[in-house]
């Protein structure tokens, strides 16, 4: 069973101070504000470049638009694990609602 | 370069392997690897000694790996001490800035006290520098000029002014006023200027 819940809402705050670049075995992205840079694995930076593209995602809404057309529980479970790892990062942040 | 997130599946098997392809990527760790910032810029206020500055400043103001910095040296701005008199003598603020400092460039500071420097603002007759001088003044003065605690000395201070900005910071180093001033903009942040 999902723990995911609905009303979450996940967005990157400051879009403009990350730049993000991609290539197939891998992602790089560089912080401008700490100076920090992280390579993430190819799926990760494609969904941290999709947030950051676009204003707020639930993670249904994010799985659709990583091409899951029906995402099973357990997909959203990933993905929401995911957003929490970029949430501990300072990358993304989450709303309720 | 992957571009699958305008990828629509056109086909059954389409979805299945980008299925795949997504459930592998979110089964992996999604971190290969972080560099954490080395820089010693963390904004204002950043205490660090002349000798660090230059070390740093030549190093594109990055700590190498393995160096600690010490960054924790008292430096009261002179935002502060406007308004602070903690550690000082009752009245010391209102001492004239000339019996600490000799030199009075323009006759500038002919009557003035070091309250009266504090509050000026612009920078004729490097009002600028006098402002950050008292601020490290007063500081070593709250705590008794203690030289392994505070960011400047008192002697220090006056050497500074002594040369209106110009003065040797370490062993084999000379400062010009303006590398002074670029050291107190890094120490206090150049908005008080």
């Amino acid at each position: 069973m999902t723990t995911v819940s609905a009303r979450e809402h996940w967005r990157c705050p400051r879009p403009e101070i990350f730049s993000i670049h991609t290539w197939p075995d891998g992602a790089v992205v560089y912080d401008d504000a700490t100076g920090s840079l992280h390579a993430l694995n190819p799926l990760a930076g494609e969904a941290l470049g999709i947030l950051q593209s676009q204003p707020t995602h639930s993670v249904d809404d994010l799985a659709h638009a990583l091409g899951l057309v029906e995402p099973d529980p357990e997909d959203l479970e990933a993905l929401h694990s995911l957003l929490q790892q970029f949430e501990s990062m300072g990358l993304v942040e989450c709303a309720q609602g | 370069m992957m571009n699958s997130s305008q990828a629509t599946p056109s086909s059954p098997s389409s979805g299945v392997s980008r299925r795949r392809l997504v459930r592998a990527g979110l089964s992996a760790a999604p971190v290969l690897a972080a560099l954490k910032s080395n820089s010693v810029l963390a904004g204002d206020h950043t205490c660090i000694r002349p000798s660090s500055f230059s070390s740093l400043a030549a190093a594109h103001m990055k700590v190498s790996q393995g160096r600690t910095l010490k960054t924790d040296y008292e430096c009261k701005s002179h935002g502060y001490w406007k308004n602070h008199n903690q550690g000082l003598a009752t009245g010391f603020k209102k001492t004239k800035f000339l019996d600490h400092f000799p030199e009075n460039p323009g006759a500038a500071y002919t009557n003035k006290t070091l309250q009266d420097v504090l509050e000026q603002g612009g920078n004729r007759h490097n009002a600028a520098l006098a402002r950050h001088v008292v601020a490290a003044f007063l500081t070593a003065t709250a705590f008794n000029n203690d030289s392994t605690r505070v960011l400047l000395t008192k002697s220090q201070c006056k050497a500074i002014w002594r040369g209106q900005g110009a003065w040797s910071p370490f062993a084999g180093a000379n400062w010009t006023r303006e590398q002074t001033l670029a050291y107190f903009d890094m120490i206090y942040g150049p908005a008080f200027l």
